[in-house]
């Protein structure tokens, strides 16, 4: 269909205004929101690529979130009614002590525009918080970001959290943010790192859709 | 140079060896044993390195060059490094190269902190009808065998005589003071009072000094005032020697934080630091320390609690409670310097998270707070404070944005700090880029100012389009060792043979830097709900503010173009707001005040700022107007290099 191949261009030229309107008007036109969302999410892929490439660099990162964001707000009610399916449920959230976000948005809006549903708690969130999400949520991933090197203290609560929960066998916890690196993930007890967003995706598509890939 | 047996010999014995570390070009000799990185043979040379990541092998800027001798091999975070250079053969990280032997180094300019331009310039009238210190002229008469009564006895009658105040209170540090001049037979004294109590005692016909302190996080600025006429005596400034255990007050809180007498290493070296800046301004004007009866100090919240070693495990961590926020008044003493005996330090109250005391000194000095005009102040800085005041309102927004160091010239490939050989300014010529860099040298790498500027020239050429991206197809532009680049100056024309560039990545830096400040200020803006039309007086104030062209700084979208604005570079506020509150009680009342109606934003509960950030990380097509009102008033006369570090 024309407009969502638009729809996808215009958010991967990070043309805020004109992928809004195409969304809106695709909506009126009664194009269904899962196709809309299918369409941003190719176009969010692409953004993904060419950051890869050095072709996109992190302040578009954050300019394809925000567009991203808003669509994922217009859209959201409408997926809610048709009970879309998704790739599989992850809690995010910045850890406590720390309250950088704009690493774990650029993550948390690369993970939606993979299909999956990602319940971000925000910054500055506490282990105990951590652990009643993924309680409620059945969600099987935990995400933590930091940018301070003091949040490895944290992560490293929120694991020993999980397992005095007996969560840690069945979540698998990924962490990132500026200075993490194998061996922060291996001091904080995480199954894994990511260095950017990219890396992020790629590890819950692992972990969450072993079958396809 | 050392052969190899001597080389293995100190390895296996490397506590015992001595090494002889000497700095070119400044030709500086320090012994450290083996073992020692240079970092740490450099602090202990009294020669400081930069080290923006905190020492910690990361960030590359204290590279240097071994000329002579044997070192350590490398480790695996040093080597990652080096390898993602090019870099000339000799070239170490000071922070991990460890010395094997006697070892000769070069010091690239890039990697070092001193002789930079600091800026210590304000213009504010110092009022002096409200003082906090007094003096009185007093005349003893001679102890006899009729009359013995104590020295105190002596100077309190005089008091009383002079001022009708009977209730005089005497440290035992200034009955001392006391007791040596009359020892030496010198009947008639100055004496030094605030409120009850005497503070300190001076020759006949002596005026009160006072000194203000604006302790910065990269530079520590001193002014030494007159308290009798108000009149600015003397201005020094110095890099906060602190810089070597973190450049961003992050570090070094989790360096204060971490381990047992590493809080009381930063509060000796600010309080050293603030002693040696009192012995040279008092040099500057051919008086003496003990004159010195008062001193006030400002700096933001993390740096008043690492110079008075207030806890901080509270304040690095979110949501970053402070210690203590009012106003406080503590012996001078306690400080190290050689003052009068019982001078106090004033320390004035702060905001709220790290908008501290120099932001309220900025208020002060501006008269942000009593204007008649809806004003935007900012700071900019590590940090940048920014303050909103629409006087229709009670209250006055004020926030704190992570601007980073990158006006600093931190945390860029080719950026430096204000000193020899930095480009300051980039303009076009005939179609061509052309700069001037701090002494006319050959340029090294370019500072806060420049790279403003070359950043909103790139653009206008077309050279990077809206969104930061370098176009590929223009000149300059090529591939380099970390992506793509634009060549600036040519290693045939710079000062250290290397050529100097701009990286894809350290625009994105830039970009995130100026866009949290326009965010930040737009955020305020609509919380305040306050209109861009409506804004009637910007004031830039901090050394990087006065030195930046503002039509620069709009034309990269740093600062919002308000049509009916007059903008103004005012210099070190925060240093002229320590004045005001040496000289004037009124000053105090209003610091406390301002504190008091204050409101400290914390940009992240507000979910449009993420929005508005990423927004601002653009480059505006619009250009500024030509006729914008802008106004310097940072006095440049005022300027001081700081010639006492090599």
């Amino acid at each position: 269909m024309k407009v969502l191949e638009e729809i996808k261009n215009a958010l991967t030229d990070l043309n805020e205004d004109l992928a809004l309107q195409l969304v809106k008007d695709a909506l009126a036109a009664g194009v269904p929101a899962f196709e809309v969302l299918r369409a941003c999410q190719d176009g969010m892929t692409e953004v993904g690529r060419r950051f890869e490439c050095q072709d996109y660099f992190v302040s578009d990162l954050m300019m394809s979130g925000e567009i991203f964001k808003q669509i994922g707000a217009i859209l959201e009610p409408e997926l809610k009614a048709g009970g879309a399916q998704t790739a599989g449920k992850i809690v995010f959230g910045t850890v406590k002590g720390d309250i950088h976000d704009i690493g774990k948005d650029i993550v948390v809006n690369m993970l939606k525009s993979a299909n999956f549903e990602v319940l971000d708690l925000g910054v500055d969130v506490p282990p105990e918080k951590f652990v009643s999400a993924l309680k409620e949520s059945g969600a099987t991933v935990l995400g933590m970001s930091g940018l301070l090197t003091l949040a490895f203290d944290s992560m490293k609560a929120t694991v020993q959290a999980l397992e005095a929960a007996g969560l840690r066998s069945t979540v698998r916890v990924m962490v990132g943010g500026g200075p993490t690196d194998q061996n922060v993930c291996r001091v904080v007890g995480a199954d894994d790192w990511g260095a950017d967003a990219q890396q992020a995706v790629r590890l819950a598509k692992g972990w969450l859709e072993p079958a396809r890939s | 140079m050392m052969g190899r047996e001597d080389v293995a010999d100190e390895v296996a014995q490397p506590d015992t060896a001595d090494c002889q570390v000497t700095f070119q070009p400044l030709g500086k000799r320090v012994t450290v044993s083996a073992g020692t990185t240079l970092l740490e043979a450099g602090r202990r040379a009294g020669i400081l390195l930069s080290a923006a990541c905190g020492g910690v092998g990361v960030c590359g800027r204290c590279r240097i060059s071994v000329v002579s001798g044997d070192m350590f091999p490398p480790d695996k975070e040093e080597m990652d490094f080096l390898r993602s250079g090019p870099y000339a053969s000799g070239t170490r990280l000071a922070c991990e190269a460890r010395v094997a032997s006697s070892v000769a180094v070069d010091v690239t300019p890039g990697a070092f902190t001193a002789g930079q331009q600091l800026q210590t310039a304000t213009e504010v009238a110092l009022p002096t009808s409200d003082p906090i210190i007094e003096s009185h002229q007093i005349d003893l008469s001679p102890p006899s065998l009729d009359d013995a009564s104590s020295d105190y006895r002596r100077v309190a009658g005089g008091l009383v005589a002079s001022t009708g105040w009977v209730d005089w209170t005497m440290t035992p540090a200034v009955a001392a003071q006391l007791s040596d001049f009359v020892r030496q037979d010198q009947l008639s004294l100055t004496t030094y009072t605030r409120g009850g109590q005497i503070v300190g005692f001076a020759n006949p016909g002596r005026s009160p000094l006072g000194l203000a302190v604006d302790l910065g996080c990269t530079k520590i600025a001193a002014y030494l005032v007159d308290l009798g006429s108000g009149i600015r005596l003397a201005a020094r400034g110095m890099p906060n020697p602190q810089i070597t255990y973190g450049e961003d007050l992050m570090t070094r809180l989790v360096y204060a934080d971490s381990a047992d007498g590493r809080a009381t290493a930063l509060a000796d070296l600010a309080r050293n630091s603030i002693a040696q800046l009192a012995s040279l301004v008092c040099e500057d004007a051919k008086t003496c320390e003990r004159e010195i009866a008062d001193v006030c100090v400002v700096g933001n919240t993390a740096m008043m609690h690492l110079l008075l070693k207030l806890p901080v495990s509270r304040l690095l961590r979110a949501p970053f409670v402070a210690s203590i926020d009012r106003d406080l008044d503590l012996p001078a003493g306690d400080l190290g310097g050689r003052f009068a005996p019982a001078a106090n330090v004033h320390i004035l109250p702060s905001i709220g998270g790290f908008v501290g005391a120099d932001h309220v000194a900025m208020i002060l000095a501006r008269g942000i707070d009593e204007s008649a005009e809806v004003t935007v102040g900012l700071d900019i800085g590590t940090n940048t404070e920014i303050v909103v005041r629409d006087p229709r309102s009670p209250k006055f927004l004020t926030t704190s944005v992570p601007s980073g160091p990158v006006f600093e010239g931190a945390h860029v490939s080719d950026g430096m700090r204000a000193a020899s050989g930095a480009i300051e300014k980039f303009y076009s010529a005939t179609g061509e880029l052309q700069y001037t860099t701090i002494d006319s040298a050959r340029p090294v790498g370019m500072c806060g100012s420049g790279i403003v500027d070359l950043i909103a020239e790139l653009h206008r050429s077309g050279t990077i389009d809206d969104r930061g991206h370098l176009v590929k197809s223009r000149s300059g532009v090529r591939s380099g060792a970390s992506g793509m680049e634009f060549l600036v100056v040519n290693a045939v024309r710079t000062g250290n043979g290397r050529d100097i560039v701009i990286t894809q990545r350290d625009i994105t830096q830039v970009q995130l830097a100026k866009a949290a400040i326009f965010a930040g200020i737009d955020t305020l803006l609509q919380l305040a709900e306050v209109s861009y039309s409506a804004v009637e007086r910007v004031e830039v104030a901090g050394a990087f503010g006065s030195y930046l062209d503002l039509r620069s700084a709009i034309a990269i979208g740093m600062l919002p173009r308000f049509p009916n604005a007059e903008y103004r570079q005012v210099g070190n506020a925060a240093g002229g707001g320590a004045q005001l509150a040496l000289v004037s009680r009124a000053a105090r009342a209003r610091a406390r005040e301002i504190a008091g109606k204050a409101e400290r934003i914390e940009l992240k509960r507000y979910p449009t700022f993420d929005r508005t950030m990423a927004r601002a990380t653009r480059i505006p097509k619009a250009e500024p107007p030509s006729n914008m009102v802008t106004r310097s008033e940072s006095a440049r006369l005022g300027v001081c290099r700081d010639d006492n570090h090599p």
